[in-house]
């Protein structure tokens, strides 16, 4: 049986792939422009996110779907081969600590900053489906159909199938999201954490606590209606054509597998890793922590720590966020969720002057949405200057040239005035327990 | 050899670029025992990275060097290398090549700070952190920097040795 490579199996644009991406080109000294994509994808995005809105939709959903594999070559997907491939894409050296677990784009700042590796407890891959958006329970079907085979060919995950019909809107039209999580230590992972990690050095476990109702299809498969965003699981479960809710699941982008968990802390126990647990609920929880610990920290090297800068979703660059002393507040999507978060950390930290934003699109104006001015305001009334980055405010939420944007806006930012040294993990795990994150096994 | 027989003992040896790979072949001539002369080895954008290690990779790394460098760097050099003449150009070059950086550091006994800059093209930061990796080794990356920075930033480079002194 021919076996998909791992590549074509994982979504590129997926939170797990791009932040993964970001923090391995953060342990090579190199930038993030445009999600990783080379340079000429960064051009066509720049030129193709010039053409009305209306050719580009058609544009952005095919070049989407595309990725998405056909659902007779499920059985051939080895998540075994995708574990190797994430672990293969880190540089090999020795490493003070590994984190592994819950994809979260603040984490993967700190990661950088610490120049440590990250290895995701969760990928999506996606499938190739055209169907109506606004009928989950389709889907819901389609999984039924063709998640077995895959399943059977992969015994140690489980399958979060997630249709979010208001974000992913222009997506789900075309394909349908397996969320696939590990539910042992994959052997790579073991093997790269083997070969890299220090005598003794500690192993962190992410861990977003974060839970949805699903409905359960197979002991192994659930299937999520909605997804974490601006519109709470009610609002989706009450939606025509939707299946019944009747468990409660870790959520399928961001929601922490305990198997993983267990497994990890039993690898750890034989082979003398202390395992530190980073327990949070949400992937907007711990980015007020980890901007007041950077922000401390570049306090520390001399910098002055008053330019904010905003990462979106998958939308940043860690290494050229920590060369210029920018402090990262991450937003998990331009929603209203992470905007009140943002206008928490504003209220509870001592004043910035300058506040860069980022702003990941979906081409959906969609429930809950928080629009460039809602950032802008909030920024204001903080007695900061707000600053849109790689944005046409005017066609958000369709200024996908975004994409192809930022890298620019990111290498023109302004590099930190001092020398630095890779920030210190105990010390690190320290300050995020100060800062009120749960962090265990100290 | 001529610091272990001219010289006091220093507490902190510093090499740039290839003169890192210099220092470290004093270092490791020194051995491990007893009191060591070189208290401390700090290696600025060492070379030659692993992943470049033949002569037109690493002309291409030069050049793409010269390429993010301040003009008048070239300039300032230049007398230096008249003075050389391409024959001793020739053999650094041959030199640097034959030096294995991470295998000497293997048997370093002293602490090693490696410094990199964020706009390095000739050493890459993997190579540089993999050198600064293991116990008494550090890394530091000076943001916006490149390969040569000392000749430009004379004040960034004093700091950071009386940092390193303590």
């Amino acid at each position: 049986v021919s076996r998909e490579s791992p590549q074509r199996v994982v979504a590129s644009f997926d939170s797990a792939t791009v932040l993964h991406a970001a923090v391995a080109g953060s342990l090579r000294g190199e930038p993030f422009p445009h999600l990783g994509n080379g340079a000429a994808a960064g051009a066509a995005m720049r030129v193709g996110g010039g053409l009305p809105w209306p050719i580009l939709k058609r544009l952005y959903t095919r070049i989407g779907a595309s990725e998405g594999i056909a659902p007779e070559r499920l059985p051939e997907v080895d998540m075994s081969a995708v574990a190797q491939w994430l672990a293969d894409g880190l540089p090999g050296r020795r490493y003070p600590t590994v984190l592994v677990g819950s994809s979260n784009g603040a984490l993967a700042h700190l990661a950088a900053a610490m120049q440590v590796p990250w290895l995701p407890g969760t990928v999506l891959v996606p499938v190739s489906r055209v169907g109506d958006p606004r009928r989950p329970v389709d889907a819901c079907e389609f999984g039924r159909r063709h998640a077995p085979a895959f399943l059977d060919a992969n015994p140690d995950v489980a399958l979060h199938h997630m249709h979010d019909q208001v974000q992913d809107e222009l997506m789900v039209a075309r394909m349908t999201y397996f969320r696939t999580k590990w539910r042992r230590l994959p052997q790579a992972y073991a093997q790269f954490l083997t070969d890299v990690l220090a005598d003794g050095a500690p192993v962190v476990l992410v861990e977003d606590r974060s839970t949805w109702p699903v409905a359960r299809v197979g002991e192994r498969h659930v299937f999520q209606p909605g997804a974490q965003g601006g519109r709470p699981p009610a609002g989706y479960l009450d939606q025509p054509h939707t299946p019944s809710a009747d468990d409660e699941s870790p959520e399928a982008e961001w929601g922490a597998d305990p198997g993983l968990g267990a497994d990890l802390q039993r690898w750890c126990a034989t082979r003398g890793h202390p395992l530190v647990r980073i327990s949070f609920t949400g992937p907007q929880a711990p980015a007020h922590a980890v901007a007041a610990l950077m922000r401390d920290w570049y306090s520390q090297r001399g910098e002055p720590g008053d330019r904010l800068l905003v990462p979106s979703f998958v939308l940043g660059d860690p290494w050229r966020t920590i060369n210029s002393a920018a402090v990262p507040f991450w937003a998990f999507f331009s929603v209203q969720p992470a905007l009140r978060a943002l206008e928490e950390h504003l209220h509870r930290s001592a004043p910035y002057r300058s506040v860069d934003i980022l702003l990941f699109q979906h081409g959906v104006r969609s429930e809950g949405i928080a629009a460039p001015d809602d950032w802008v305001r909030t920024v204001r009334r903080h007695g900061a200057r707000p600053n849109l980055l790689a944005l046409d405010p005017r066609r958000f939420p369709h200024d996908i040239a975004t994409i192809g944007r930022y890298g620019r806006a990111m290498a023109s930012l302004p590099s930190a005035r001092s020398p630095w040294s890779p920030l210190d993990v105990s010390h690190a795990l320290a300050g995020l327990r100060e800062a009120g994150i749960d962090v265990s096994g100290l | 050899m001529r610091i272990e027989a001219r010289c006091d003992p220093v507490d902190l040896l510093i090499g740039l670029s290839v003169g890192a790979q210099v220092v470290a072949v004093a270092a490791a001539a020194q051995g491990g025992a007893g009191s060591p002369r070189i208290g401390r080895l700090m290696l600025v954008s060492p070379t030659v990275d692993a992943a470049a290690r033949s002569m037109p990779a690493l002309l291409g790394r030069w050049i793409a060097g010269g390429r993010v460098e301040r003009p008048r760097l070239f300039r300032e050099q230049l007398p230096d290398w008249r003075r050389a003449g391409s024959r001793r150009l020739l053999t650094v070059a041959r030199s640097a090549l034959a030096v294995d950086l991470e295998r000497l550091l293997a048997v370093v006994d002293v602490p090693v700070d490696v410094v990199h800059a964020e706009h390095d093209k000739i050493t890459s930061h993997a190579y540089a952190a993999a050198l600064a990796s293991g116990d008494r080794r550090g890394l530091t990356i000076v943001p916006g920097a490149t390969h040569s920075w000392p000749y430009s930033d004379v004040g960034c480079f004093a700091d950071l040795v009386e940092r390193v002194l303590g």
